[in-house]
């Protein structure tokens, strides 16, 4: 009887020695679209549990699971006023706001809008997020990863990315990542605490032009759509209803850490859609859609930079996630995203400081 | 050490695409196994932060997650032992044509009369130089059970080496020019 040894030696020159060749050169011919793509979507900062957060947008739509508690970063950006991870109550209202007239509201006005369409979609949304890790020493290495331990205080980033997706699905798209990166502690103690552990990176990205010739998708849910099928989505409320029904119906539920239920997912897929190059009639169908969703809260609120908007929120049926969306109140057009889990230390905010079609992957809209 | 992440993702890519392109081109045909890598890399960078200290393990259980998943859209499977047969006939040149064919011909006789599992059990461990336990992990199954089936794979490779070696060379897969 043979040996162990002789017998995985045997397997091992069993290997099909065709497979070097075939592996070596998809590696060649894969890595740059490959390496691209990752780097255009967000990291998930916390690993999903429970929350009803699916995997995210290529396009540049991050999110995560998220929670309670308020971290103050007080440092003003382009002199606009102080920057809150949270949207803060504004003055108390002076007519009564309802959630379900609010977004029949927003609909005419969305429906009203005129739009030319450009050759990209341009957003520059600014996140706050909470970190989680120190990022290792430059000897730790990469085989340190894994072992890297909470963090003992509470810190916060504000990071900026602007993404040119192109309408057409063969032309180049781009973003910018890791803009005006602004690192906030939770209170004095923790900043002290931070120093007193020798200054760890707390994050390490930075500025980061991401070209990429492969064609975007839009995640909608944790469908991948392009930007044409969003375009094509129903103009109308009831087609468009069926349709959320329709993509709810085949999501794979290996994607959820939860499935959710169709009125959590109608939620979602609104965070995605509306930051999104909608035609004006889907975008006006969408909040109509929203109108007819049950258990919602309003308030009129300060975005996270600053801007009036009116947040209507919702917390999944299982009430372990509130997602918030603000909306501007003359435009219609969606400020900002916040998401907060139960129990988590703190929110991820996503505010939309600007979209819209642009001409060129090097200018802005309107510019 | 370059400490940061997009240096250190790029270095994770290059250092393990070429093995999970090679466990994944076993279960699929080239174009969808790229894309199954493809997928597994992009999970990798989201998750970069809890990967675990090796990372080929979790990343060979990714992408066999996937596979999965890609099989249930699909009408059929893709044997092991048929890609194993293929892949074999992008050899290097060698020295005696007919001497290679020949001990092609033992090995795939040899496979052919093994269960996949056991041949996915021999492949991760000596191909791709897994422990048991994270060949384990990678199976979804309890390290326990993957030894046994490790040891069965052994023994019946051995048993069957045996018996295709002392029979002529069998017709069942024609002859290959390498």
């Amino acid at each position: 009887m043979k040996t162990t040894d002789e017998i995985d030696e045997q397997f091992a020159a069993m290997r099909p020695a065709g497979l070097d060749k075939v592996t070596a050169e998809s590696h060649h011919r894969r890595r740059n679209a490959d390496i691209t793509r990752a780097f255009r979507e967000p990291q998930t900062a916390v690993r999903r549990r429970t929350a009803a957060r699916p995997r995210l947008v290529v396009a540049g739509l991050a999110v995560a699971a998220l929670a309670v508690g308020a971290v103050v970063l007080p440092d003003a950006i382009g002199g606009s006023g102080a920057e809150t991870p949270h949207s803060t109550v504004a003055a108390p209202p002076a007519a009564h706001l309802d959630a379900r007239s609010f977004l029949l509201a927003s609909a005419a006005t969305a429906e009203r809008a005129t739009e030319t369409e450009g050759a990209y979609w341009y957003t520059s949304v600014r996140t706050f997020e909470p970190i989680r890790h120190a990022w290792p020493d430059s000897e730790a290495g990469q085989e340190q990863k894994g072992k890297r331990e909470k963090l003992p205080y509470r810190a916060s980033v504000a990071h900026t990315q602007e993404s040119w997706t192109a309408r057409s699905g063969g032309a180049r798209s781009r973003t910018i990542t890791g803009q005006d990166v602004k690192v906030t502690f939770g209170t004095p103690a923790d900043e002290t605490a931070w120093k007193k552990a020798g200054e760890p990176k707390l994050w390490p990205f930075t500025r980061a032009v991401n070209d990429n010739d492969m064609p975007i998708k839009w995640t909608v849910g944790a469908h991948g759509m392009s930007t044409d099928e969003l375009r094509k989505l129903p103009q109308e409320e009831a087609e468009l209803l069926a349709e959320l029904q329709r993509l709810h119906k085949t999501e794979r539920p290996e994607d959820w850490a939860t499935p959710p239920s169709f009125n959590d997912y109608v939620w979602w897929t609104a965070a995605d859609l509306l930051a999104g190059p909608l035609t004006p009639e889907t975008r006006g169908a969408l909040y109509r859609v929203l109108a007819q969703q049950d258990g919602m809260q309003v308030e009129r609120v300060k975005d996270p930079l600053g801007r009036a908007g009116v947040a209507i929120s919702h917390t999944t049926d299982e009430g372990n996630l509130t997602a918030r969306l603000t909306v501007n109140e003359s435009s219609s057009e969606l400020l900002a995203y916040e998401s907060q889990a139960d129990g988590a230390a703190e929110p991820l905010v996503m505010a939309y400081q600007a979209m819209g079609w642009a001409d060129s992957i090097d200018t802005r809209p309107g510019g | 050490m370059d400490d940061d992440p997009t240096n250190q993702f790029t270095a994770l890519y290059d250092r393990h695409y070429r093995s999970v392109l090679g466990y994944v081109l076993l279960r699929a045909e080239q174009a969808a196994a790229e894309d199954v890598v493809s997928e597994t890399f992009l999970i990798a960078w989201r998750r970069f932060h809890d990967l675990p200290d090796r990372p080929l393990p979790w990343l060979l259980g990714t992408a066999r997650n996937l596979l999965r998943k890609h099989h249930h859209s699909r009408a059929h499977d893709v044997v092991l032992m048929d890609r194993i047969a293929t892949l074999s006939v992008v050899g290097p040149p060698v020295d005696s044509v007919a001497e290679a064919v020949q001990a092609r011909e033992t090995a795939l006789s040899a496979l052919a009369q093994m269960s996949e599992r056991d041949i996915e059990a021999l492949v991760l461990t000596v191909w791709h130089g897994l422990s048991p336990a994270e060949a384990a992990k990678v199976t979804g199954g309890s390290r326990a059970a993957f030894a046994v089936r490790l040891h069965r794979a052994r023994k019946r490779l051995a048993t069957s080496l045996q018996e295709t070696s002392t029979k002529p060379a069998s017709s069942r897969y024609a002859p290959l020019t390498p």
